[in-house]
C-alpha cells in the first residue's frame, strides 16, 4: 500500500523548495496570475519539448540526461499539471516514467490501492507546485473571495482559470489537507456540475463554436492583472458604468488590439436614476494568437481627450497551448540571447 | 580541377551530396524544435532565404555559423551530418517501460526514440562545450 502520508510531506517540501529557490511567491503576489511551469522546468535546466502524444499526457526520462516531454493534444491547464507532474519525478529522484491519463487524474490525497507510489508524489507534487495555499489567498485577497464563496462553480471555475489549473483539479485542491476552504458535500456538489454548464451561463444567448474555450470573468477587481490563457478565450467584461453623469466605456482600443465584440449590452439599474450607475458588460474574443497590455477608459464622449474617469488596465497573454517544440518561455530566453 | 578532386577523393558531386546531408540535418534539427526560418534566421543574423538556401543544400555555411546553429539546438555539430546517429535505441529501464505500456502506439514509440536521441545528442553538446 502507498504512503499517502508520506508521499505529501516529501512532495510539499520539496514544492516549496523549488517556489523558493526561484522567487516565485513574491513574483506571483506582486503580479497575480500562475506558477510559471514550464519556465520552471526550463530554469531548472530540463529540456523540455512538446509532441503530439497520443496514448500519453507525459514522459520523464532521467538518462543521459533528465528530460520532459509534454503532449500538445490537450488544453494548457492539462499540459500544465503534466509538466508539473514530470518536474515532480525529476525534483524528486524518480525513474523514468510514462504517464497516461488515468495516471495523472488520480487525486493523490485518495488512498488508491496499486497506486505506484512514485506517481503518487508526483501528483502531489504537481498540486502542491501549482496551487500552493498561498496562491489562493493572493487571488482570494484580490476578489475579495471567501470559502463560502466557492461552493459557488462560477467562482472556482473563475479561481481555476487564474491558477491554470483544470476545474477539477482546483476543486479538489480547495479540499485538501492545509487548504480546507471547503468541505466534502461542497466538493461533490461543485464536481457535479460540468464547466460547459459554467460556460453557458457566464455567456448567456452567445453561443460560441465550441465549448473547449474558456471564459474569463473579468471586473474592477482584475484591474492591474495577468491574465495568461489560450488564443479561443472568451472574456466577459463587467464594468461599472456611471452613464447617469454622462460617462460611457469605449472599447475602440479592444477592435485595435484584435478583439472582437461579440455582446454589448447594460444591466439595471431599474428606471431612469438620476446620476447612478449601470453596468456594462461586453464579450469579446481574440481573434489572434496573442500577448500584450490593454487600457480602457470611461469617459464623456464630448471629452474624449480628457482624463478618463475610470481606467482598466490588463497584461494578458493568450498564447496557450503550446505548440509543438520548444515551450515559448525557453524560445524566448533563445532568442533574447540572440 | 577534376584531378585535385580525385586525388582527394572529393568529387564535386560528393560535396554537393554532402551539403545537401548537412541541409537536410540542420532543417530536421529546428523544425524538431518547432523553430520557424524566420526565428532562426534571425538569430544567425542571416536572411530567411540565405537559410532556406544553406537547408535544401543550395549554398554552404561557414563554419563560425554551423558552429552558432549547433549551440543554438545544443547538438554537436556531427549530428547533423548522422555521423553520430545509428542511435534511435531507448536507455534500457525507459524501453522496458514501453514494452510494459501496452497500449503504446507507434507514433508514441517513435517520439519516444526521438526524444531519447535529442537528449544524448544535447548531453553531448552540452559535454563538448564544457571541455
Amino acid at each position: 500500500m502507498a504512503d499517502v502520508r508520506g508521499a505529501i510531506l516529501k512532495a510539499r517540501r520539496e514544492a516549496a523548495r523549488v517556489h523558493r529557490e526561484l522567487g516565485m511567491r513574491e513574483r506571483v503576489e506582486k503580479d497575480g496570475g500562475r506558477i510559471d511551469v514550464f519556465g520552471t522546468i526550463v530554469s531548472c535546466g530540463i529540456p523540455l519539448l512538446f509532441k503530439p502524444l497520443e496514448g500519453l499526457l507525459g514522459v520523464f526520462i532521467d538518462e543521459p540526461m533528465p528530460g520532459v516531454m509534454v503532449t500538445t493534444k490537450r488544453g494548457l491547464a492539462i499540459q500544465r499539471f503534466t509538466g508539473a507532474h514530470e518536474l515532480g519525478h525529476s525534483r524528486l529522484g524518480h525513474r523514468p516514467s510514462l504517464d497516461d491519463e488515468p495516471t495523472l487524474a488520480r487525486s493523490p490525497f485518495a488512498t488508491a490501492p496499486g497506486y505506484d507510489q512514485q506517481e503518487l508524489e508526483a501528483n502531489a507534487f504537481a498540486t502542491e507546485f501549482m496551487l500552493p495555499p498561498w496562491l489562493f489567498a493572493a487571488h482570494f485577497a484580490r476578489q475579495g473571495w471567501t470559502g463560502a464563496i466557492m461552493t459557488d462553480p462560477i467562482a472556482a471555475y473563475q479561481l481555476s482559470l487564474r491558477t491554470g489549473a483544470s476545474y477539477e483539479a482546483t476543486c479538489r485542491s480547495l479540499m485538501r489537507p492545509g487548504v480546507s476552504v471547503i468541505d466534502r458535500s461542497a466538493l461533490d456538489n461543485l464536481l457535479k456540475v460540468q464547466p460547459k454548464a459554467i460556460k453557458k451561463a457566464l455567456l448567456g444567448e452567445h453561443e460560441p463554436p465550441d465549448w473547449w474555450r474558456d471564459v474569463w470573468l473579468l471586473t474592477e477587481k482584475d484591474e492591474g492583472a495577468v491574465i495568461e490563457g489560450s488564443r479561443s478565450d472568451l472574456f466577459v467584461l463587467k464594468l461599472k458604468e456611471h452613464s447617469g453623469s454622462g460617462y460611457v466605456w469605449t472599447f475602440d482600443e479592444l477592435n485595435e488590439a484584435g478583439f472582437a465584440i461579440v455582446r454589448d449590452e447594460r444591466e439595471g439599474p431599474d428606471g431612469d436614476t438620476i446620476g447612478g450607475h449601470v453596468t456594462r458588460s461586453i464579450t469579446t474574443q481574440s481573434e489572434t494568437r496573442q500577448q500584450g497590455r490593454l487600457t480602457l477608459a470611461e469617459r464623456r464622449p464630448w471629452m474624449a481627450d480628457g482624463p478618463p474617469l475610470c481606467a482598466f488596465r490588463v497584461q494578458y497573454d493568450l498564447r496557450g497551448p503550446e505548440d509543438e517544440g520548444l515551450s515559448q518561455a525557453e524560445r524566448r530566453l533563445l532568442l533574447e540571447a540572440a | 580541377m577534376a584531378d585535385k578532386d580525385k586525388k582527394s577523393g572529393h568529387s564535386p558531386d560528393d560535396e554537393a551530396a554532402d551539403r545537401e546531408r548537412l541541409g537536410a540535418g540542420l532543417r530536421s534539427a529546428r523544425e524538431y524544435l518547432g523553430l520557424s526560418q524566420e526565428e532562426v534566421a534571425k538569430y544567425l543574423g542571416i536572411p530567411r532565404t540565405a537559410l532556406s538556401l544553406i537547408e535544401s543544400g543550395q549554398r554552404r555555411i561557414d563554419a563560425l555559423e554551423l558552429k552558432k546553429l549547433a549551440q543554438f539546438y545544443k547538438r554537436p555539430v556531427a549530428s547533423f551530418t548522422g555521423e553520430s546517429a545509428g542511435a534511435e535505441s531507448l536507455p534500457e529501464d525507459v524501453a522496458h517501460l514501453a514494452r510494459a505500456a501496452a497500449g503504446l502506439s507507434e507514433s508514441d514509440r517513435k517520439e519516444l526514440s526521438r526524444f531519447a536521441e535529442y537528449l544524448r545528442a544535447r548531453k553531448n553538446s552540452e559535454g563538448s562545450s564544457n571541455g
